[in-house]
């Protein structure tokens, strides 16, 4: 059974504007990686907003485990069923790496032993270097900071990840890091990770490809 | 929980933020303290001042009442004239308010105005004048005498204050029917008179009309008004003879002599006095007529510049929370505004926005506790010299402000006017009568016989609150230099609980604009105009 479903779904910024997605259908399995792709303005990090809650869709439904994502808290939502991946990374900038993990396994509400130890062990997983654990992110390059929002995005095991252009501000070899993290959460974790890209290395690494027009390619 | 530990990690992380904002709201905290405190101070003071203080009252005409300024219709003048002709109580009508219950005793005066055949007043001019220029009441024949008829030792205020005291013989007999009198010491030696000679004292209105008094006593007052205007060389009471009512009752009889007689009722407390009007209107007092402290006027002329600095405090108070408020709400506005990029990336991993709402809350309230607290504290610490501090300016201003003749000079501190019967002077206990300027009729049934001297230093030497000083030195004067100019208590519980709620309202304030501008905010907007 697909963990998350879209169904017959639109959405238009504004009643009187065209539809950005129309009519979309999709089914989204644990221990895959989907690769979402199209032209720009096509609607991909829509899609991915929609998928995280963060907007609600004109028409349609998202369903997470069988559950319409809107008729539950969409925050809880976004605290425990799915981890986000920002292109942006979309870190708090005041905050060291092990505090942005800390923080998130808070909001999730997730109880953890010791936060501290358990945010340390994922980003030293993701490579984050010891004396890079206290450093301030904004001082951290963009690969580090991908890492430390990966290590969010996971310190409360959502069963989903979505990510947008994870590797968009990346060079070649750190991109490269990034996609075999995210092969080895979906083949060796089970999670459902859906990744917004314009990648081919992302494409390839996907088990499945979806555009957006509606194609669909394996 | 978390919330919390985030509030107070965040408070360390921005301090310059947390700085600034605590500063705002100590010092509001502070200036709030010292404003309530001043207004403490001066209720205090003034529950103190009253609960110490002997009062003495006396029915005296509304003027309020007959120039028709309560029922906003003004009657014609001969209306206004017969009200205050026919105005005179009876020594019978006074004692039957006197048996009230809110009356702890009474004791009444008369006096009457004589010349005298052999002897001469104390007077700066030929021929004497110190009888008119002392005791003469309007619509009595003016002699060059006053001379008083006590109904009881008591009555003797000057005496029993002891700003009087018989230095040669004795005092004449309580309540005696005898012609005895005392004079004073000035008077004895102008005249050459002593113990044991009797003086031959003649009507102003029908020479023919003589009765002679003994002397049994001379008097020397420690009260004399020297440099009082009207008494620039401090004659004072010099041609004041003092003898029983009984005895003076008698004479006037006898003689036909105008007597004015008023009566003088002493209250338990503040309370017994304030009740002690609506009592005696009760128990047939004319409408025309109302009861007046000289006790409560003097002590709440005293209290006038703490009562202006507590009003000035209100006001500064008022303002201070509406700037302090709107600076507040601003800087948290734009903190908020400042922070808008968390708030989307907070809202984005999952952090309710009511969570988030409630994070910054706490921040403010927990910053705002300890500014308030450390404001709270050294407002408390300072509020009693900096409320000396002003008052002293404020008693300062007050005291220049009557020596030009300001607004305070014949006004009541309620702003009202005085009434009649309401003399100024704290040193005129004995010049039981009083008149209006513009009228020769006696409109007064009592006179300023307090124990103002006496009851004010209790005050002042007593009271664990206040002390009143003499601003003015020995001059004295109308009695007008007597401010509270320092207290010793300031803040107190009620200041503090005035203060929580003060800190309340500008957490309240900072908490709503932090509320409104969170909930407004759309995390993915946020989120994608940065990108």
């Amino acid at each position: 059974m697909s963990i998350l479903k879209i169904e017959n779904m639109s959405f238009a910024y504004s009643p009187n504007t065209r539809k950005v997605i129309d009519g979309l259908s999709m089914e989204f399995d644990e221990g895959k990686v989907y690769a979402l792709e199209g032209r720009s303005g096509a609607g991909k990090t829509t899609l991915l907003s929609l998928l995280a809650a963060l907007t609600s869709p004109t028409e349609g439904t998202i369903t997470v485990n069988g559950e319409n994502v809107f008729k539950k808290d969409t925050y809880a939502y976004r605290a425990s069923d799915v981890g986000i991946v920002f292109q942006n990374y979309n870190l708090l900038p005041k905050l060291n790496a092990i505090e942005n993990v800390e923080l998130s396994i808070d909001i999730s509400g997730r109880e953890v032993p010791d936060k501290r130890r358990h945010a340390t062990d994922i980003l030293t997983q993701l490579g984050i270097a010891d004396y890079d654990l206290e450093r301030p992110v904004l001082q951290m390059s963009g690969g580090q900071q991908q890492r430390v929002a990966i290590a969010r995005a996971l310190s409360y095991d959502p069963p989903i990840i979505l990510a947008d252009e994870p590797t968009g501000n990346l060079d070649t070899k750190t991109e490269q890091e990034i996609i075999q993290i995210f092969d080895e959460l979906a083949h060796r974790r089970n999670k459902c990770v859906i990744i917004v890209t314009h990648s081919k290395r992302v494409a390839q690494m996907a088990d499945e490809v979806f555009s957006i027009d509606g194609m669909r390619e394996s | 929980m978390y919330i919390m530990k985030n509030a107070l990690r965040n408070i360390q992380r921005s301090k310059g933020r947390s700085i600034l904002f605590a500063a705002i709201v100590f010092i509001i905290a502070l200036s709030a303290c010292l404003s309530l405190s001043i207004r403490a101070a001066a209720e205090t003071t003034r529950a103190q001042g009253l609960e110490q203080l002997s009062i003495t009252g006396n029915i005296t005409l509304d003027m309020d009442e007959i120039m028709g300024e309560k029922n906003g219709e003004p009657p014609d003048r001969n209306e206004m004239k017969e009200s205050i002709q026919d105005s005179e109580l009876s020594l019978e009508e006074l004692q039957k308010y006197a048996k009230l219950d809110s009356v702890k005793s009474f004791w009444y005066t008369g006096s009457v105005s004589v010349d005298a055949s052999k002897i001469e007043a104390v007077s700066t001019s030929q021929g004497g004048m110190g009888g008119r220029m002392m005791g003469g009441a309007m619509g009595q024949s003016d002699g060059d005498f006053t001379i008083t008829g006590y109904s009881s030792d008591e009555a003797m205020t000057e005496f029993a204050d002891g700003n009087a005291e018989i230095t040669d013989g004795v005092m004449f007999e309580e309540g005696t029917s005898e012609k005895t009198c005392v004079i004073s010491s000035a008077l004895a030696k102008y005249n050459d008179l002593e113990v044991g000679d009797s003086i031959k004292f003649v009507s102003p209105s029908d020479t023919s009309k003589t009765f002679k008094v003994k002397i049994v006593g001379i008097y020397s007052s420690s009260s004399s008004s020297q440099g009082d205007i009207g008494d620039p060389m401090g004659i004072g009471n010099s041609n004041n003879i003092y003898m029983s009512y009984a005895a003076l009752s008698a004479i006037a009889d006898s003689t036909g002599l105008d007597m004015r007689t008023q009566g003088t009722y002493s209250f338990a407390d503040y309370d017994a006095y304030s009740k002690f009007e609506d009592q005696a209107h009760e128990a047939g007092l004319d409408s025309k007529y109302t009861v007046r402290s000289q006790d409560i006027s003097n002590y709440e002329r005293q209290l006038q510049p703490l009562e202006n600095l507590s009003r000035y405090a209100k006001y500064f108070l008022i303002i201070l929370l509406i700037i302090g408020g709107a600076v507040l709400m601003a800087l948290t506005m734009f903190s908020i505004r400042e922070r808008k990029y968390e708030v989307g990336v907070l809202a984005a991993i999952g952090m309710s926005k009511k969570k988030i709402a409630r994070q910054f809350i706490y921040e403010i309230a927990v910053i705002s506790i300890a500014a308030i607290i450390l404001g709270g504290l050294l407002g408390s610490l300072t509020s009693v010299p900096v409320t000396n501090k002003l008052l002293s300016a404020s008693a300062a201003t007050t005291t220049d402000s009557f020596d030009r003749g300001g607004p305070d000079g014949g006004q009541a501190p309620d702003g009202g006017q005085m009434g009649p019967g309401q003399d100024q002077s704290t040193d005129s206990s004995t010049d039981q009568v009083t008149d209006q300027s513009s009228s020769d009729l006696q409109i007064t049934q009592t006179a300023s016989t307090s124990s103002v001297d006496g009851s004010q230093s209790d005050t002042a030497n007593d009271d664990s609150a206040t002390t009143a000083k003499t601003l003015d030195g020995e001059r004295g004067g109308p009695g007008m230099r007597d401010y509270v100019d320092s207290v010793t208590s300031a803040a107190n519980l009620k200041v503090i609980a005035e203060l929580v709620l003060v800190g309340l309202l500008l957490i309240a304030v900072s908490a709503g604009a932090a509320l409104s501008q969170v909930l407004r905010y759309d995390p993915l907007s946020i989120l994608t105009s940065r990108d």
